[in-house]
This record gives C-alpha cells, structure tokens and sequence, in this order.
C-alpha cells in the first residue's frame, strides 16, 4: 500500500480567550477539534464549509503557520510537528499555500521579481541567471510575460495578482499545495481561468492540492474526494460524486440544497439559526440544534465518525 | 403578480460618467430599462460592469466627481432626475428602499439598532418615540429577528453578518416602499444563512406588495428569485430577457460565456470554457462592440457601430449585431 502524502491525525487547534477582568479563568474558541484525513499523492481533497468552521486553521497549522494544540501530521511519512528550526525549513519547502484574497497577501511595495525571488532566497536555491531564467519561465507557465516582473501588484488585476500568487507557491517546485479560497474574491470569468490553470498546473507538476472553499460547485469541478466541516469537526467525507449524489450528513444535505445553480431545481432545506460560538459548541453532536431529525441521543453523545460506505464517512446518530 | 403597470422607468440613455483626472470614466453609458408592480428585475455583471452605478443614479447618490449627464429615471411617472433635493429626500428611504451589500460597513457602528430603524420611521411618518418603538419592533419581528426589544438596544458589532443583514432590511422596508434595491444583499454571508435571507426578501416583497432591482453577480441566485434579469456589461446593458429564456437560451455572446463559466454540479468538464481577456478599461472602451476583443464571434460589423438593443423575440432584447429579430444568432 502507498503511504498517503498528508495524513492529519485528530488534529486540535484552540485559541485562549483571556478575560481581562477574571484573570485566572482561560475559555478556549476550539478552532479545529479533532479532525482526521489523508490525502494521496496527486489527489485534489476538498474541505468545505461556511465561515468560523475551522478551514482555513487547518491549512495553517498543516503549514504550522499556527503551532497546533493536539495532533499529528505526517508529510511523506515525517512528523512534521516535531521538526525545528532548520530541519522545519529543509521540508516545509514542500508545501506551499496560496490565499484568498490576491489583494492583501502581496506586499504593496515590492516588485513582482522580488515576490518571487524571496523563496529562492530563503531556501538557497538559485541565483544570477538561473534564477532569472527560472523566474521567466514561472511567469510564462501562469500566463504572464517577462515584462511583467519589473511591475508593482497594485498595476495587476484581481486575476492576474492570483497568478502571481500561484507563481510563488510554484516556485520550488512543492508537492503540496494548499489553496484557500483561491478564487473566492474573483469574478466568474476570472474564476475560470484560475481554476482551469490550477488543474493544467496539477496534470503537469504531479501537484497534490488541499482545496479550502465555501463553494460547493467550484468544489465538485476540482476535487476527487471531499470533506465537510462544521464548527471544527469533519461530519462528513466521501468521494466526491457520491457525496453530491447520496449526501449522508444532515447539514451536508442542507448545504447542498443551498447551492444557487441555475441548472438544477430541487426542494429547499433552510436550516433554522445560525453557527454557534466555537468557544461553547453544543454538547452531543454540534450540528444537534440546527438539525431537521434530531433525536434525544443527538444532544448526548457526540456521533463517531463512521464508514457506512467504502470511502465514505459520516459523523452522525442516524 | 405583475398587473402591468410600469413602477420604475429608464429611458432616454442613462448615462452616469465619473470625471477622473485620468478622464472620463462611462460607468453607466446608455442604459434603458423598466420594472413593472410586483416585479423583481435583476442586474447582472461582473465587477466594474456599472450595475451598482445605475442603482445608485436611481437613488441620486452618485458623488462627484460622478455625474448623472444623461437620460431619465421615472418613477411613478415623475422624473427623479429633476426633483428638489428636499422632494427627493421623501422618496429615499420612504418609497424607494434600499439594502446595500455589506451589513457591516453600512450600518453606523455607533448607534443602537433601535436608533437607526427608528430614524427613517421618524423622518418620514412624523410620529411619537413610542408608536416609532412599536412599529420598529414590529418590523423586527417582520424580519424574523428573536426578542426584537432586546436586539433593538443592540449595536451592530454585537450582531452576525446574518443578523445584521436582517436590520438593513428592516430599515430598508421599514417605510413600507414601493420599489426596494438590493445591491448583492447576500455577497458577504455564508451559504446557508443567504438561503434564510433569500426566502425573507422573496416572503417580504410578497407580503409588502414592491417591487425590486436586485442587484447581483451570481446568476445562481437571479434564477432563484427574479422574474426578469438585464446582463450588464461595460456600463450597457446587453441582454434582457425573461428569467427562463436566459438560461435556455441567451443570445448575447457574453451572457453565453458567462452562463459557461460556472462551474456546474451535474457535470463533470475537465476545463471550463473561459471568456479570454479581462473587462475593458471604461475611460477608454473599445470602439463599436464593447465586447468584441473577448468575443468569439467578430464579425465585420462589430467594430465600427456600437450594436443597440432591440428586441428580438418577444420580450428578449439583446445588443449585438450577430443577433437578428426573428433569426435568433447569425453565423
């Protein structure tokens, strides 16, 4: 059997909430409570969910942007949680992230050749004119021209910034990316290109992405599996067509249900109230309150996260 | 729903341009529409298209540099264009309501929810504090809004983004108008609670009897809850149509495009069809079609005369020159 390239185990992320005024008492908002997943080389995953669920905490801590609270992520069989300092750097090379917003994560005030050299200075990759040639070629394999390194991001579009984007996380070559929103603050056209150059990007890298999105059908267009979390947990995880076709999870059904898509009409499930605070979750199963078949068992217990299919997982009583 | 009468008319070539250092931005350039009673019209586009424009040119909220230059905007048969400012200010926010798009920003972070719901009543109904009180709890509750009273001493930081969504449109419907705007009332919520917003516009508009302008660049969410859609592109409007015939059958090469870029649930595509190129610059559009260098479809016309709108099938009007009334598109 293949070792997966990313394999998260029962991964914790909390975040002290301090009260000033009752200085000895800490709550914690449980950002990421206990997630587990893998994904296999050259796999695209999807993890869906709407805002304050915990998506994008994952992503940082795989990236150990924040230090988790409790877990274990294994990257091509290295513990990454257990690396320091230099040996951290020698891996993390590896895994790259590109963010959502193109606007606020390039710095205003550098050049776009700068952007992109800053990897290849930190990881001591190349120099001179290989490093040159190098840049040029990246520019040219997103759609952009050797004329544009000289630019400023505020000179680019909305789009092209997130090829710029891209370019950088591309640019040693990572086995891993993970792409947060990557097109969420884009227009539908633009949306398009950037999702057909992330796949182009994928078939020809042998790049494997951890794909964060709040929309489903940019979801169903790029990924081979997907998980759905909902207030720090996975409640559901399956292949992606059958998770589109056969839905197991109460609030996977209702999400699914509010997909705007012009081309299919289907019954709508509201779901009543909003997200709870993820610094008290409610007991039980946390979905329990806002859930159309809930049971006494539901607010008790919290449901294990079972396969009632090969490959397909649920978190749920029923 | 529509009993034919026309509530809300554009003629004449709306023309909203912005007189920048740089030049003349046309954000709106010649745009013509009606909304009938009872009908929710949306405006589509991408970003920069001028949609929000147009929506701000019906309230008369465009700042300078900004001007309206052009075109007439009828409501209720009289021209907003050429009112007093004081006449004005008795139809914003009294006959003509207005949600914007992010709750957030728009609403002042330093006045209770109270207050803000309150000031229009007060403004335009002339009534005491305590009957203002009732008829703002009322709406509250109106707007699904639990324990109305306690919410209303409320700021809005204390509030969701869904929950502060539901406020502006209390304070957009408070005054009972006949027209309401929305301009992307559910762009900046999560994918279930815009499902709950949704269904309260749609209840809303019903139970109030208005009609709307919504404004949107999902189309997803135009063919959930409009009965007409206008496509806007470039600051013109290049398609209008029925709700349903855009989906089965646009015309427009953009409104085409842009319907093939979404990325479908029941399809798998390995690449999606993409529109080449990137929106035009409005200081300096192109000549004649504004959509001819990302068209697929140049034909010799396209370049010298800017195509006009015309219908070409009952209530189906669609600006290009490929298009032909009763020939549907020419290869």
């Amino acid at each position: 059997m293949i070792e997966p390239l990313l394999q998260v185990v029962g991964l914790k992320k909390y975040f002290p909430i301090r009260r000033y005024l009752l200085p000895g008492k800490v709550e914690f908002v449980k950002a990421v409570d206990g997630v587990t997943f893998q994904i296999d080389h050259g796999e695209t995953l999807g993890l869906v969910g709407e805002s304050g669920c915990g998506k994008t905490t994952i992503g940082k801590t795989i990236l150990r942007f924040e230090e988790p609270t409790e877990g274990k992520v294994a990257f091509d069989g290295t513990d990454l949680l257990s690396l320091r300092g230099e040996e951290l750097r020698r891996v993390r090379w590896n895994l790259q992230m590109v963010f959502q917003d193109p606007f606020s994560s390039l710095d205003p005030r550098w050049t776009v050749r700068a952007i992109l050299r800053e990897p290849f200075m930190i990881h001591r990759r190349a120099r001179g004119i290989d490093l040159e040639k190098r840049l040029v070629e990246l520019m040219e394999i997103v759609g952009l021209t050797r004329r544009h390194l000289d630019w400023y991001p505020h000179e680019f579009s909305g789009g092209q910034r997130q090829r710029i984007a891209i370019c950088r996380a591309l640019a040693l070559n990572p086995k891993l990316m993970i792409l947060d929103e990557p097109t969420s603050a884009l227009d539908v056209s633009v949306q398009a290109q950037i999702l057909n150059l992330l796949k182009e990007l994928q078939r020809e890298f042998k790049l494997t992405y951890l794909f964060i999105s709040h929309d489903l059908s940019v979801i169903r267009h790029m990924c081979v599996r997907v998980a759905v979390m909902y207030l720090g947990e996975l409640v559901e995880s399956s292949p992606c067509g059958e998770l589109f076709s056969e839905p197991g999870h109460p609030y996977t059904q209702a999400l699914l249900s509010s997909i705007l898509d012009p081309s299919v009409q289907k019954d709508e499930i509201l779901l009543e109230g909003e997200i709870p605070s993820a610094s008290r979750p409610p007991p039980g199963c946390r979905f329990h309150p806002r859930c159309r078949f809930q049971k006494d068992l539901c607010s008790k217990e919290r449901p294990p996260f079972v396969e009632v299919k090969e490959g397909h997982f649920v978190s749920c009583h029923l | 729903m529509t009993n034919g009468r026309t509530i809300l008319k554009i003629r004449g070539d709306l023309k909203t341009y912005f007189f920048t250092f740089d030049g003349v931005a046309k954000a709106v350039d010649g745009v013509n529409f009606e909304i009938a009673e009872g009908e929710t019209f949306g405006l589509v586009g991408e970003t920069g298209c001028g949609k929000s424009v147009t929506a701000l040119s019906v309230l008369r909220l465009v700042d300078p540099p900004g001007r309206v230059v052009s075109g007439e905007i009828l409501f209720e048969g009289e021209d907003l264009l050429k009112m007093k400012d004081q006449e004005m200010q008795q139809v914003r926010g009294n006959k003509i309501g207005m949600i914007f798009q992010d709750p957030m920003s728009s609403l002042n972070p330093v006045m209770t929810v109270g207050f803000q719901l309150k000031e229009p009543i007060r403004l335009h109904q002339r009534i005491g504090e305590g009957k203002a009180d009732r008829l703002a709890t009322e709406i509250l509750e109106q707007v699904r809004i639990p324990e109305p009273s306690r919410i209303m001493k409320r700021y809005p930081h204390e509030l969701s983004g869904g929950m502060q969504q539901r406020v502006m449109i209390a304070i957009a419907l408070c005054c009972h108008p006949k027209l309401i705007i929305a301009d992307e009332p559910t762009t900046a919520l999560d994918v279930t609670i815009q499902a709950q917003i949704l269904r309260l516009i749609r209840d809303l508009k019903r139970d109030f009897e208005s009609s709307m302008l919504m404004i949107t660049h999902n189309l997803g969410l135009v063919s959930k809850c409009c009965d007409r859609v206008g496509v806007m592109y470039a600051g013109n409007l290049v398609e209008v149509c029925d709700v349903s015939n855009v989906f089965s059958e646009p015309l427009h090469p953009y409104t085409r495009g842009l319907i093939e870029a979404i990325p479908k649930v029941n399809a798998d595509r390995e690449t999606l069809p993409v529109i080449p190129g990137r929106i035009p610059d409005i200081i300096n559009p192109p000549r004649g079609c504004k959509f001819h260098p990302r068209c697929g479809e140049v034909g010799p016309g396209c370049l010298e005369e800017k195509p006009e709108l015309q219908e070409v099938k009952p209530h189906h009007w669609v600006a290009c020159a490929r298009v032909r009334p009763n020939e549907g598109f020419v290869k």
